[in-house]
């Protein structure tokens, strides 16, 4: 039984078809064709599907459709408009971090919604336990936490 | 020259490696593929470089059947293989367009006449070092990561093909479905107007939906509703097996001996393995998308496994998540295959659960080694014996007898999984490998025993060198702390390969006097991979009390002349931060004959606060043939680590990994 509802996906107004229980991940990859938000294991385990709902990171494999009340931000909307980097996303460019690079969309999102919370005043140990809820397997964890650190360090 | 240098021979043109555009652009076409290790951008910089042009006119098409058959891309060997042959073939076109020496090569003097002239016939009429480099060396920034980190499209998981629907494969490691329970099957397509097709031969059993939701959902269903039977027998019989020799150890304090076993390693790679087929409307030709290791060597298998000829395929690579060895790349394309052949025309994207991706593709093996030493009385090493064991470390397709694609087992006409064998001599060997010592000691006896499987394993990272090299490394220090001598002294004066002593110096030099923080051990772990490859060094300094926190990596290489300086130390620290995770956390669970996990809490691995800071370095040897640097930290790093965990503890701890639980054992 599919029912159409409404979401907010990067700052724009969505119509969706789908069952309530589709958990969002589904949603974003398939009828919106988001695909930068990643399946790595459907149980909120790996954090390569992290989005932003109303600016807090969730797992969007662990949330269905039904239950999405507020706007969601995916990986996809981030750069501005004209192509211009997020910090973040800059400050992942610039140390080149990511290898297979299949984590770092739902990574990069977290990260976001840290820097935004605690800027210039973030520390390494807090990025260490923050990331925690994410898995990396080609050990990039070391550029991954300096990059956070760099982006985090010019925002005002 | 008539003979074959890194994967060139003597037949190949110009224009089997490099094409030039109309629009003056350099299309570079390797066979070894981007698996995440950054190859992509180390081969255009190696085609930059000699062709004197910025890395920003070359590109790399995505390797496929059409493209040059370099088999797997494994064993560190791209860069000494694909680079080799790219750089000859670059520097050929040099001199065959005559441009002067250091200048840049005009593109637009480029003609198909160029293009045909064979690469080596080229060198035949002057005697130089084909090696060395010719022009300043120009770097290649990733391309890949923008894209990446911006949500587009990269991965195979994320191609949309018209009219592309998906696949889902029911199935559990170690166990087989109860066709008398199918009744189930039928209930399921009735009920969900988005399930097209239930595919079935024999105990394969697949699922097609109009979204991939729908058929993880619809899978997820018949998986509950139908009965399973166990499978322990599923694996062929290893006829090679042999029983461990009875070892008479004297216990003499001038013999030295160390036994070491690490456990069934998975590759859990963060993205489940995926695949695209396409069947033709005729169904005699069909289309593979895939992120296996080797396109043509998956090729000639599904063509074996169907009895097709080898034209009747297409296998494009296109990116999955990480890989770092055999895994279950190759047997999704063939689940894809099977499925879309029900539907000529559709394409049929196929993606693994995340329990099957961990339990049902191939495992690294479990190993043993054992390493006995006997010094003189001045504490030289006089004698050196070497005994490893365990499953084969080879199940790849076309390196065994029979068809090593799991679905395969699965279907009516097919056949058993054949049993993992052991790399050749040739290629490093898997158990064998690394068994020689980087030191200048007398191998009296080596001895290697390959088990029959037990599970399904093939080659994961290093294969057999992260065992070997922690056992040497690990008796070395032994034997140092015995007779109290320092233990980089002591590898000094059992070392005469000079860039294996640069590495050693240059790490310790920058590990400095202190160890890093609250730290109470360090050690170092030494090797050259294979005993051919790259040259590794690495420091640990750890705290540990009841459980292992590494607090500092310093890792050190030689891995011959640098193409990207960046794209080395970056596989340098993910193979260190990967082998930490062997080495701390990492121990498949086993049951029924098989993997038994289904999700991340069954296979813990590193996560970010159990990650040090790691310093890597690389020394550049310009005109040195490129050596690879993916595997060349594995066994140094998991050495450097026990042997900082036996300098704090006082107690040497040789059952890998070294938990908490290993560590009270140990006390105790």
């Amino acid at each position: 039984m599919t029912v159409a509802r409404r979401l907010t996906i990067n700052e724009e107004i969505v119509n969706v078809e789908s069952r309530d229980d589709e958990p969002l991940l589904w949603v974003l990859r398939g009828q919106l064709g988001l695909v930068g938000t990643r399946f790595g294991c459907g149980e909120g385990e790996c954090g390569a599907c992290t989005v932003l709902m109303g600016g807090r990171p969730l797992t969007s494999c662990s949330i269905r459709v039904s239950d999405v009340t507020e706007p969601v931000t995916t990986v996809e909307g981030l750069a501005s408009p004209d192509g211009t980097l997020h910090p973040v996303q800059q400050a992942f460019v610039d140390l080149q971090a990511g290898q297979c690079g299949y984590c770092i969309s739902g990574i990069v999102m977290r990260a976001v919604a840290l820097v935004d919370r605690r800027g210039a005043d973030l520390t390494e140990a807090e990025v260490r336990l923050e990331l925690d809820a994410h898995l990396c397997r080609c050990g990039d964890h070391t550029r991954i936490v300096a990059a956070v650190l760099q982006a985090a360090s010019i925002k005002q | 020259m008539t003979m074959s240098v890194g994967s060139l021979t003597p037949d190949h043109r110009i224009g089997d490696w490099l094409d030039v555009t109309a629009d003056g652009k350099v299309v570079v076409r390797s066979g070894k593929v981007e698996l995440g290790q950054g190859i992509t951008s180390a081969l255009i910089g190696v085609v930059a470089t000699e062709l004197g042009i910025d890395p920003k006119f070359v590109m790399c098409v995505a390797p496929s059947t059409e493209g040059p058959d370099e088999g797997f891309t494994a064993g560190s060997l791209s860069m000494s293989m694909s680079g080799t042959a790219l750089r000859l073939a670059s520097r050929a076109l040099r001199r065959v367009t005559a441009t002067g020496e250091g200048l840049p090569v005009d593109l637009a003097s480029v003609t198909a006449v160029h293009l045909e002239v064979g690469v080596l016939e080229v060198f035949a009429e002057i005697d130089e070092n084909p090696l060395a480099p010719s022009m300043p060396r120009r770097e290649a920034q990733r391309t890949d990561l923008v894209a990446k980190l911006t949500g587009q499209p990269v991965y195979v998981h994320d191609l949309r093909l018209p009219g592309q629907i998906f696949g889902r494969v029911i199935r559990r490691a170690g166990q087989c479905l109860d066709l008398a329970s199918s009744a189930a099957i039928d209930h399921v397509r009735l009920q969900d107007p988005d399930v097209v097709k239930i595919v079935r031969d024999g105990t394969f059993l697949g699922v097609l939906a109009r979204t991939e939701y729908a058929a993880i959902r619809a899978a997820e269903k018949i998986e509950t509703a139908l009965e399973w039977v166990s499978l322990e027998d599923r694996l062929g019989e290893t006829s090679s097996s042999q029983e461990t020799v009875d070892r008479a150890l004297t216990t003499d304090d001038r013999f030295h001996y160390v036994r070491v076993t690490r456990p069934y390693l998975l590759h859990a790679s963060i993205g489940p393995a995926c695949a695209i087929a396409r069947w033709d409307d005729s169904g005699s030709f069909v289309e593979v998308w895939t992120h296996s290791q080797g396109v043509h060597p998956l090729r000639r298998e599904l063509a074996r496994a169907l009895g097709l000829d080898v034209s009747a395929f297409h296998v494009v690579h296109i990116p999955g998540a990480g890989c770092y060895g055999h895994n279950g790349a190759d047997d999704v394309a063939y689940d894809a295959v099977l499925l879309a052949r029900s539907m000529p025309g559709v394409p049929i994207q196929v993606t693994w659960s995340r329990a099957q991706d961990l339990s049902c593709g191939p495992a690294g093996p479990a190993m043993e080694v054992e390493v006995a030493a006997e010094t003189d009385d001045t504490g030289h090493i006089v004698n050196w014996d070497w005994y490893g064991s365990g499953e084969g470390h080879i199940a790849r397709p076309g390196t065994v007898a029979g068809v090593s694609l799991l679905a395969h087992s699965e279907i009516q006409n097919g056949s058993p999984m054949p049993a993992s064998a052991d790399p050749s001599v040739a290629i490093g060997g898997g158990i064998i490998r690394n068994s020689r010592p980087i030191y200048d000691v007398p191998l009296r006896h080596a001895e290697s025993t390959l088990r029959p499987s037990h599970i399904r394993t093939s080659a994961i990272r290093s294969l057999g060198a992260y065992l070997n090299v922690i056992a040497i490394e690990v008796l070395m220090e032994d034997i140092a702390r015995s007779h109290g001598v320092d233990p980089v002294e002591f590898r000094l004066a059992h070392l005469i390969d000079e860039r294996g002593i640069a590495v050693l110096l240059r790490a310790v030099e920058l590990a400095g006097e202190a160890s890093v923080g609250e730290s109470n051990g360090r050690g170092i772990g030494v090797a050259r991979y294979k005993g051919t490859g790259a040259w590794c060094a690495v420091v640990a300094d750890v705290e540990c009390i009841y459980r292992v926190q590494v607090d500092q990596l310093i890792v050190v290489a030689d891995v011959g002349e640098v193409v990207s300086r960046d794209g080395v130390l970056h596989q340098l620290e993910g193979g260190a931060i990967q082998s930490l995770s062997w080495t701390l956390h990492e121990s498949a669970p086993i049951a029924r004959g098989a993997v038994n996990a289904t999700g991340w809490t069954d296979y813990p691995m590193a996560r970010f606060t159990d990650v040090p800071s790691v310093i890597a370095e690389v020394i550049d040897r310009p005109g040195e043939p490129f050596l690879g640097a993916g595997e060349a930290a594995a066994g140094p790093t998991g050495a450097a680590i026990a042997n900082a965990v036996t300098s704090a503890l006082g107690v040497r701890l040789t059952e890998l990994p070294l938990t908490p639980a290993a560590i009270t054992r140990a006390l105790q």
